[in-house]
């Protein structure tokens, strides 16, 4: 039987206690700390230490950030992971999309603060309105002397909706919508959209906007059934 | 030129500060602007509009809002699409540092007495409220200046900050309140992240980027750089607190009275003997209004004692050499500008300040 001054003994441990410290310089020996200033290398020590510690701090931050806006957000799974090549189309294509969407309201914009098309404008949207019931908070525009149009916009979600100024429409002419969409492919194009004709001649605008639909703000043309000409735009801008 | 080059023209010479200096006072000077014209000249409302008004007129670096501003301008945007944002920072800066020194029982500000300490904290309290939701107006007229959806974007950025801050300051307040002495320097490093780092490096970093580039960079980018740069920036605040001079604009030793855990007082607890730990944290233990400048000459000789200081210094240092190695690394492919040249000199300038 071997004598207890034969055996082998487990070195008696460096440090009492837990290591707490990312920045391991701090807790020197026996887990206290160690003064550290102007020693050459041990500054150096110090720093690659530190920088370590920090790089592990903000990484631990970033992947509590993913969690929180996977929380916030209320993600299902991830969808699959498309390949790099096709993330990168997919990215230029939603850049090029945004691009094109904002230079198209930026034109459309500018031609509208042009003097001669503001007095256009004008000329049209003075004249008699007709009355123009609405269900919504917003405004709608009666868009020439001998139409009037009429709202019936249905959303838990506050709306603000906006006719352009249309010509003035025959009879004859069956207007309609043609899509509702935004430029964020996140958003799906508003399908409860109808634009027809009350009895009196004057147009009827009945959107149902459903619960999950995205706060965004949709385009859509309005057009002349039989022709297939332009005749119009509809702006639906849902706010949170 | 090469990015070694641009970093090394932007820290040439013995300091840093004339070009940060230069573009601090340039692009200060637009956003304390754009916020004047916020503070409705018509509407003095008795025991509000003077107190709102207040701090921003004080001056400040206006650090934050100079680098939004850069970051949007380095990625191509003008002046005027990131004043409004950077207008937004400035206020909820000014009225985060009301609630700062109500919370940290703060005497001075800026070389004066604080808020509080000049109309009691109640009508401080809702000055520095006012503030920050004053902030909302610009960053809704942004709907104007850089579209709706950037817009959006830019508020998105607003809240994750918010939230980051609010954690940060709850962490510091919770430790002191709470007299938490395991506070180990990592959990410092996590603080001064969420507490400093989001909001004066960080989210400007972020939301000038998404500015500038029209929504093309992806923020995230901007995490590392922004911490780094953050962290320094907060070490030597923590620093310029015990050895800043007279222009440093607070009370000396006063993070010493509120017994605020800073990585020097961290550092020198933990360099402590078992008996000396204990005197230390009986001090730190009393509240505010009965720690003595006895107590906290104690603590500090125990700073000095411990080498807490240069130790401070260095883990500053090494987050600067940090700062600049994600710098080049971000910034590589952007093209020469001022700008750029200023956010490599804002590196170094956040030791050199004083």
């Amino acid at each position: 039987m071997a004598r207890d001054d034969e055996r082998l003994h487990r070195p008696p441990p460096q440090r009492p206690g837990p290591r707490r410290a990312v920045i391991p310089e701090a807790e020197g020996v026996n887990g206290r700390a160690v003064d550290s200033g102007g020693q050459g290398s041990a500054g150096d020590d110090v720093a690659s230490r530190a920088v370590n510690a920090a790089y592990r701090v903000v990484e631990d931050n970033i992947q509590e950030g993913r969690r929180a806006a996977e929380r916030l957000r209320g993600a299902g799974p991830a969808p699959a992971e498309a390949s790099p090549g096709a993330r990168a189309i997919a990215g230029r294509l939603m850049h090029l999309t945004r691009d094109l969407g904002g230079t198209w309201v930026d034109l459309i914009l500018a031609v509208l603060k042009e003097p001669e098309v503001r007095a256009v404008i004008d000329r049209l949207t003075l004249h008699d309105r007709g009355p123009v019931a609405s269900m919504s908070s917003a405004v709608a525009l009666a868009p020439s002397p001998a139409m009037s149009v009429t709202q019936r916009v249905s959303s838990r979600k506050p709306v603000e909706v906006t006719l352009s100024p249309l010509p003035a429409l025959a009879r004859s002419v069956a207007p309609a919508v043609a899509g509702l969409h935004a430029l964020s492919p996140a958003s799906p194009p508003i399908d409860q959209v109808a634009l027809t004709r009350r009895p009196d001649g004057g147009l009827e605008l009945a959107i149902t906007i459903a619960d999950d639909q995205p706060a965004d703000t949709y385009w859509g043309a309005l057009v002349d059934v039989d022709s297939r000409q332009p005749i119009g735009t509809l702006t639906v801008r849902i706010l949170e | 030129m090469s990015l070694a080059e641009t970093l090394a023209t932007a820290t040439a010479g013995p300091t840093s500060s004339g070009l940060v200096g230069e573009v601090l006072e340039e692009y200060g000077q637009a956003a304390r602007a754009t916020v004047e014209r916020y503070f409705d000249a018509d509407n003095r409302s008795p025991y509000l509009h003077d107190l709102v008004v207040d701090y921003p007129r004080r001056g400040g670096k206006m650090m934050r809002s100079s680098l939004c501003i850069a970051q949007a301008r380095a990625y191509g945007a003008s002046l005027e699409k990131a004043v409004l944002t950077a207008a937004a920072i400035e206020m909820l800066h000014n009225g985060l540092l009301i609630h700062d020194d109500i919370q940290d029982a703060s005497q001075e500000r800026r070389g004066r007495p604080t808020l509080h300490a000049m109309h009691g904290v109640p009508l401080a309290l809702n000055a520095g409220d006012m503030l920050m939701l004053l902030a909302l107006r610009p960053l809704m007229d942004n709907v104007d200046e850089v579209g709706g959806w950037l817009a959006i974007e830019v508020l998105r950025e607003t809240e994750i900050m918010a939230r980051e801050s609010a954690e940060g300051q709850a962490l510091e307040l919770g430790w002191r309140d709470l007299n938490d002495t395991t506070v180990t320097e990592a959990d410092y490093l996590r603080m001064v992240l969420k507490k400093t780092a989001w909001f004066s490096t960080i989210y400007p970093a972020r939301v000038g980027a998404l500015i500038g580039s029209r929504g093309r960079v992806d923020p995230g980018v901007f995490m590392h750089f922004g911490f780094f740069l953050g962290a320094a920036f907060q070490i030597q605040d923590d620093l310029l607190n015990l050895v800043g001079d007279e222009s440093y604009g607070k009370e000396r030793n006063g993070d010493l009275y509120e017994g605020k855990r800073t990585l020097m007082l961290i550092h020198a607890r933990g360099a402590c003997s078992a008996a000396d730990r204990a005197i230390f944290d009986a001090l730190l233990a009393a509240p505010r209004e009965r720690r003595t400048a006895e107590d906290v000459a104690w603590l500090r000789a125990a700073i000095e004692r411990h080498g807490s200081i240069d130790y401070a210094r260095k883990v500053a240092e090494a987050l600067v050499g940090a700062a600049e190695f994600e710098y080049a690394r971000l910034y590589a492919d952007l093209p020469e500008s001022r700008d750029k040249r200023f956010i490599a000199a804002l590196i170094p300038w956040v030791l050199e300040r004083s």
